[in-house]
């Protein structure tokens, strides 16, 4: 497995992945500097709300940012017919698609410590109140978490990347739809209760797990309120659509012909 | 019994209804080239594929070196090198890299192996032209470099010539027959270029529409080919009366309006031209032939050649 990632790590040698990188860090601290109170409205910045407001900015980019990278790292194997040789090697389906999956999640990584970053220094320039040593390395841990929380969350739209191969569209088409999915009963779209969807879809499993975090580490500093979703149950819920998506995924890869 | 390299039994691809490659029987001999002969479209592709796993069987089995494939396909796979259509590489990697990249997934490589395989087929090893900017040529070279890079004991090379310039195929044919004959690798290429697959390899199956129709040896071909005279005239319906009458010549075939061939045996050259002279015919052109493998492939696939 590690010959499987060193070597999927070499595929983007001179790829244009570093300047994705650094086009979605500088959308981010869009994101951060747009969530800025203006001198007039407040007195002194608060760190963990900048956090909060930023973050719920940063995660609709974040999620459709890694869809766009899965489709992307997907599709060059079909486009170049690369996948074959892989497959000859003989490399296992199960190897191709979790080498994939932890590309996913190292970027993903990246850019939330980036976002980390950005957001500590925006925050120290600013002169922010709240910067104690505690919330800081709070916000990383919970970005770091947040950051493996939605790579696996989109697991389940691996699975149309395989299916499409190297067809972009309808790949791109689900990552913009599951990923505004989670806004539908905030927008009054569909009548379903937090809960319900929090349990039957991972993107609402991730926000549970993040406000969780997020109320265990700030409050009662900061006025959030614990979700009603029973946090513990959202992982194993979020666990299971990875394994039910990655396994169908799997067999996708080894029924297609190539 | 010698185990065989590569065996198919009934091997068969359908799609819905269409049958692309029909209860195939080949039998590769170890240490042997085995050419797999075809028009474009005929399932030599398919055939490999399905031997390489990349496309699925409907029915039959295939055994490797003696082992059903299904049974150990991770270790049999290992000891295969293999060449598909057109070749897979990253665009942005040069060859080298391209190289380094799938020794990595196939762990066990000598240190060296690269340079070595590059070195084989010609290209420069740490080169830094990325394969976006290869040519054609150079892309199927490093094709094979990837296929022999690990050492296998058997390669399965599907049109491994496309696109190689005539001094390249005939390096390539050059190395294919080193890496049979002094390394004891096993060969199965496939082609739709009859002169290529009658230079290179040791035996033959030609397919045509998904059938086998045939499974020979060089050897056996060379023994079941006829012998004739091959004659080109003014008009060849004038000289086959005079070839009947005057000259007792009835084993012939008329090919068109001014060729014939002869197949009868023991027949005088030199009386012929002279009769057809004397009758007035123009003789143009006047040989002993061997049926070659291009009128055998006419003869069974029952239609026109194909290179």
């Amino acid at each position: 497995m590690l010959n499987t990632i060193s070597a999927e790590l070499l595929k983007y040698k001179r790829g244009k992945l570093f300047l994705f990188f650094i086009i979605v860090m500088a959308i981010y601290i869009g994101c951060i500097l747009s969530v800025l109170p203006s001198p007039k409205q407040v007195l002194q910045i608060s760190f963990l709300e900048l956090f909060t407001d930023a973050f719920s900015f940063v995660i609709l980019i974040h999620l459709i940012v890694l869809g766009l990278l899965a489709t992307t790292i997907f599709s060059i194997e079909y486009r170049h017919s690369t996948i074959r040789q892989l497959f000859t090697i003989p490399v296992s389906a199960k190897q191709f698609l979790f080498a994939k999956i932890f590309i996913v999640m190292i970027f993903s990584i990246l850019l939330m410590f980036g976002f980390a970053i950005s957001l500590t220094l925006v925050g120290f320039i600013m002169g922010a109140v709240e910067m104690t040593a505690h919330n800081v390395g709070m916000v990383f841990a919970i970005s770091l978490i947040d950051a493996i929380t939605m790579s696996i969350a989109i697991i389940p739209i691996l699975l149309v990347m395989i299916v499409s191969k190297q067809n972009f569209f309808l790949p791109i088409l689900s990552v913009f739809v599951y990923t505004l999915i989670i806004l539908l009963p905030n927008m009054g779209m569909i009548t379903i209760s937090n809960d319900l969807m929090a349990y039957i879809f991972p993107l609402g499993s991730m926000a549970v797990i993040h406000n969780a975090l997020v109320y265990n580490s700030f409050s009662p500093v900061l006025p959030v309120t614990m979700p009603t979703a029973d946090w513990r149950l959202c992982i194993i819920c979020l666990c299971l659509f990875a394994i039910i998506f990655s396994v169908m995924s799997v067999l996708t890869l080894k029924k297609q012909e190539h | 019994m010698a185990v065989l390299g590569i065996e198919t039994h009934d091997l068969t691809k359908r799609y819905g209804n269409q049958t692309v490659v029909d209860e195939v029987n080949i039998h590769v001999k170890q240490g042997e080239i085995y050419g797999l002969l075809g028009r474009n479209g005929a399932g030599k592709s398919t055939i490999m594929k399905m031997i390489l796993g990349l496309t699925n069987i409907t029915h039959g089995e295939i055994t490797i070196l003696g082992d059903e494939l299904n049974k150990y396909p991770k270790i049999l796979y290992s000891r295969i090198g293999s060449l598909i259509e057109t070749p897979g590489f990253y665009p942005n990697l040069t060859g080298t890299e391209n190289l380094l990249l799938f020794s990595k997934l196939r762990g066990t490589i000598s240190k060296n192996a690269e340079k070595k395989a590059l070195e084989t087929v010609g290209l420069p090893y740490k080169d830094n032209k990325t394969f976006a900017k290869y040519s054609l040529g150079m892309k199927q070279r490093l094709a094979i470099a990837n296929a022999i890079i690990h050492d296998p004991e058997m390669l399965i090379l599907d049109e491994p010539i496309n696109g190689l310039d005539p001094i390249g195929i005939a390096e390539m044919r050059e190395l294919l027959k080193r890496l049979s004959t002094e390394q004891g690798k096993t060969i199965l290429i496939s082609s739709h270029i009859l002169s290529e697959i009658s230079m290179l390899a040791n035996n033959i199956g030609i397919i045509h529409n998904g059938v086998l129709l045939a499974e020979k040896s060089q050897s056996e071909l060379e023994k079941q080919n006829k012998k004739y005279i091959f004659l080109s005239v003014s008009s060849s319906s004038k000289a086959s009366n005079v070839l009947e009458r005057q000259c007792s010549i009835y084993e012939y075939s008329i090919e068109n309006d001014t060729d014939i061939r002869i197949y009868q045996p023991d027949v005088d050259l030199g009386e012929i031209n002279r009769t057809l002279v004397m009758a007035d015919i123009t003789v143009k052109e006047l040989q002993e032939c061997n049926d070659s493998l291009e009128d055998y492939f006419k003869k069974i696939t029952g239609g026109v050649g194909i290179a």
